[in-house]
């Protein structure tokens, strides 16, 4: 038993001190892995704490301050290092209330869709025969149905809030948890040391909880990361086109709307969200590729 | 598990077996970039209208057309209206201040309550059967007898419509009506035989200037002209409106060359067209204004103390600067300055701190919440005027929730009174207050749960008297009442701009959005 239970939990060391080692390797730092998990970080930071640090109303207007470019000075003496959108908003502090936002979409779809998806990725690999089928034809309708069409539907019913955004990117989403924890499960329930827990009398939840979760975890980890970036240019698809978070929420999707009169006149309004989008899903991206190289046993 | 691929087998495909150099790459990259260049400029020139004699004329409209009948739920919309005016006759039609012969010639009133007007002859259908007054009866009673139909409260004072003649047709109220001719402006004139058939509004038949020649509602109508309009055929081969809701897009494609007018054009545009050399604007005064209902049936919109609260909060002058750089007027009256029966009013000062005191001594000193509504079909301008309308409320304690809705959403629910507060934008079509004034704000209006009995006396003997001086008198006093009762914010009068391309002669500009074009040209 010793035995069966070291060669899972090793697999699981060993991928820790894979991604440990990672970072310093060969003598050098490993860049292509150090600077997006900075720039990550530094969007989670941002997020969790920059609307903490710089205030900010989205219902006040000031009308006199409104289209000024980045750098400009406000009517109250302060500088709108990013400029001003067109209603006398400040740029900087909107990006920050919108990166707290896609910050939120995006971990409620991983822990929604991510978590319904996972669950019934295991049990449909584990078990296979008709819940499998059953499952996974589910998951193909699933992915047959336009996710705009399902957005504007809830949207039109339920009306735009952050809850129903992760409720309807969720509902797209999951299927593709549910594949690769599939996937992986079906590899992994054929190994020998299943079979041993299986012949020794485990039940079926402690041998999905202890022996196959484990080994799922990594694979569902890059596809999460690289989800992650997905889902938080999904929400600001959605918001740019009004079915996402309501007009009092700064979303970078809606900031991005907004400024899509002004493109050849106050260009900042649409442009400084589009960057800022831009960067975070490049690194996380990258961080996914990253992630995946480190992870992958057939690239050692 | 598939075979992952490594450097080692990515290195053996055969793109990769030559290094392509520095020099082969810029080579081959400025041939592909001045290829593109070459095939865009050929393209450009091919579908430029410019110099190729072409006469159909596109305009880029902001609001979308849905519905072609002029007597039904969308008889005061505007889109509506402007097809009606193309592709329709009215009896009379209104240039300026005064009313002009149009599908009827001559008029008389032998009584009080009595009105008899000769038609033209020899007006035909886009069909080809001729226009009598049979058409103009049936038409009538078709307007005044649609429930639905805002417009139908203008007629509710018909008594009998009789086509005396082919040529002739006795219209009797119950009452004077003093608003006969500025009502009949919005009156259009369509076959009797056809009125009820299905479908017909898809592709309706009118005797205007223009025909319909195919209609996508929503999207897009093309017209074509009509060769033997009464009134001289027009100048266009055609005529195409295209749904462009986006202003930006709307300038843009005015500037490509791909319409050839546009409007409406918002203030932030403004300072894109000036020096443009490829678009001349037009300007003038319009029926049209802004405006925010209180649902008055509604707590706590049913105190009038609450409402001027509201108002004072608005700081309307800083709104019309920053906002609308100077291209609305502030309005003094219910009514745009313009119209018949426009009085000026004492405007109300921006005063937060009276509306605080207000608001307090009406019961509500830690402020209220409350929604505001509008519709999306009114574009970004009408987005901006909410958000900051909502802005100054909240610096008074008062909570507004925004609600954007989809345009027939929106509608539904005003109609059914299903909302707190309403801004939008609204035109007196008619040139004459009794259209605004007289249709909303009667107690058996019912579009804004406000009742005031004296304003609805001195509304009725307004409408029920030939005696136009009379009427501006007593439209004063409505004014008044109104201004001071404020069942709405009255902020800003718009001024009708309209971008056109040069190229374009002979284009009539309208105060109310809905020009004709059956005189416009458009240069060879």
């Amino acid at each position: 038993m010793t035995r069966i239970q070291s060669t899972s939990s090793t697999n699981l060391e060993a991928g820790r001190a894979k991604i440990s080692s990672s970072i310093i390797n060969e003598g050098g730092l490993r860049w292509r892995l150090l600077i997006p998990s900075v720039v990550v970080s530094l969007y989670i930071l941002a997020a969790i704490f920059g609307p903490m640090i710089v205030d900010y109303d989205p219902v006040q207007t000031r009308t006199e301050d409104r289209l000024l470019p980045p750098g400009a000075a406000l009517s109250n003496g302060e500088t709108a290092w990013l400029g001003t959108d067109q209603l006398g908003r400040d740029l900087f502090a909107q990006i920050l209330e919108g990166s707290r936002i896609s910050l939120l979409v995006a971990a409620g779809v991983l822990l929604v869709g991510g978590g319904v998806g996972v669950v019934l990725g295991l049990v449909s690999g584990y078990f296979g025969g008709v819940l499998d089928s059953a499952i996974m034809r589910v998951a193909d309708v699933q992915l047959a149905f336009p996710g705009i069409l399902l957005a504007i539907l809830i949207a039109g019913v339920l009306g735009p809030s952050v809850f129903n955004v992760i409720v309807t990117l969720a509902v797209t989403r999951w299927v593709l948890f549910a594949r690769v924890a599939r996937g992986s499960t079906l590899a992994t329930k054929e190994r020998d040391f299943v079979d041993s827990a299986m012949i020794i009398g485990a039940s079926n939840f402690r041998i999905l909880r202890k022996y196959i979760l484990p080994l799922v975890l990594a694979p569902l980890l890059v596809t999460a990361t690289v989800q992650v970036g997905l889902m938080i240019v999904a929400e600001a698809s959605l918001s740019f086109l009004g079915l996402g978070v309501p007009l009092d929420q700064p979303s970078w999707g809606s900031t991005i709307a907004n400024g899509r009169d002004y493109v050849s006149t106050a260009w900042w309004i649409a442009t400084m969200p589009g960057i800022a989008l831009a960067i975070v899903v490049v690194n996380i991206g990258l961080l996914g590729d990253e992630l995946r190289d480190i992870l992958d046993p057939n690239l050692q | 598990m598939p075979e992952r691929p490594n450097i080692d087998t990515l290195a053996s495909l055969p793109v990769f077996k030559e290094a392509v150099s520095r020099k082969q790459f810029l080579k081959l990259g400025g041939a592909g970039l001045g290829g593109m260049l070459l095939l865009g400029s050929a393209g450009c020139g091919v579908l430029s209208n410019k110099g190729s004699g072409a006469q159909s004329l596109s305009v880029a409209y902001s609001r979308p057309i849905d519905d072609l009948d002029p007597h039904g739920a969308s008889s005061a919309a505007e889109p509506t209206q402007l097809v009606g005016k193309n592709v329709y006759d009215t009896l009379v039609k209104r240039e300026g201040d005064k009313i002009q012969a149009s599908l009827a010639t001559d008029w008389e009133r032998p009584d009080e309550k009595t009105w008899v007007f000769t038609l033209r002859s020899g007006v035909k259908f886009h069909d080809g059967k001729q226009v009598t007054a049979t058409d103009a009866k049936a038409s009538l009673e078709r307007l005044a007898g649609t429930v639905e139909a805002p417009l139908a409260p203008l007629w509710e004072s018909l008594d009998s419509v009789d086509a005396t003649d082919e040529r002739t047709l006795t219209i009797k109220t119950k009452e004077p009506l003093g608003t006969m001719l500025p009502n009949l402006t919005l009156m259009f004139v369509l076959p009797a035989d056809k009125l009820e058939d299905k479908g017909f509004f898809r592709k309706p038949v009118g005797s205007g200037p223009f025909k319909v020649e195919s209609f996508v509602p929503s999207q897009r109508l093309k017209l074509t002209s009509n060769a033997d309009y009464w009134g001289g055929p027009p100048k266009l081969k055609g005529l195409e409106f295209r749904y462009i809701p986006e202003d930006s897009t709307r300038l843009t494609s005015l500037e490509n060359g791909e319409v050839q007018a546009t409007w409406t054009i918002t203030a932030d545009q403004l300072s894109q067209l000036e020096g443009n050399n490829d678009v001349v604007l037009e300007t003038t005064t319009s029926y049209t204004y802004y405006f925010n209902w209180f649902n008055c049936s509604r707590e706590p919109f049913t105190d009038p103390n609450v409402r001027r609260a509201m108002w004072h909060a608005v700081d309307v002058e800083a709104m019309a600067k920053d906002l609308f750089l100077g291209t609305v007027e502030l309005m003094k009256a219910p009514i745009s300055s313009s119209v018949f029966g426009y009085a000026p009013q004492e405007p109300y000062q921006y005063d937060p701190e009276r509306a605080r005191k207000l608001l307090a001594d009406a019961g509500h000193p830690d402020g209220f919440s409350t929604t505001l509504m509008f519709s999306e079909a009114y574009g970004a301008e009408m987005r901006r005027v909410a958000e900051t309308l909502v802005s100054y409320w909240a610096d008074i304690g008062v909570e507004v929730e925004p609600q954007e809705l989809e345009d027939a959403q929106w509608l539904e629910r005003l109609t059914a009174l299903e909302w707190d507060m309403d801004v939008q934008t609204n035109a007196t079509q008619t040139g004459d207050a009794d259209y605004s004034l007289g249709r909303l704000y009667t107690t058996e209006a019912g579009r804004l749960g406000y009742s005031n009995k004296d304003l609805d006396r001195i509304l009725y003997s307004a409408r029920t008297t030939n005696d136009q001086d009379e009427r501006a008198d007593l439209y004063a006093q409505a004014c008044n009442i109104i201004w001071n009762d404020a069942p709405g914010i009255y902020p800003f009068e718009v001024q009708a701009k309209y971008a056109l391309s040069p190229d374009i002669n002979g284009f009539e500009v309208a105060p109310t959005f809905t020009p004709t074009f059956r005189t416009v040209s458009i240069k060879a």
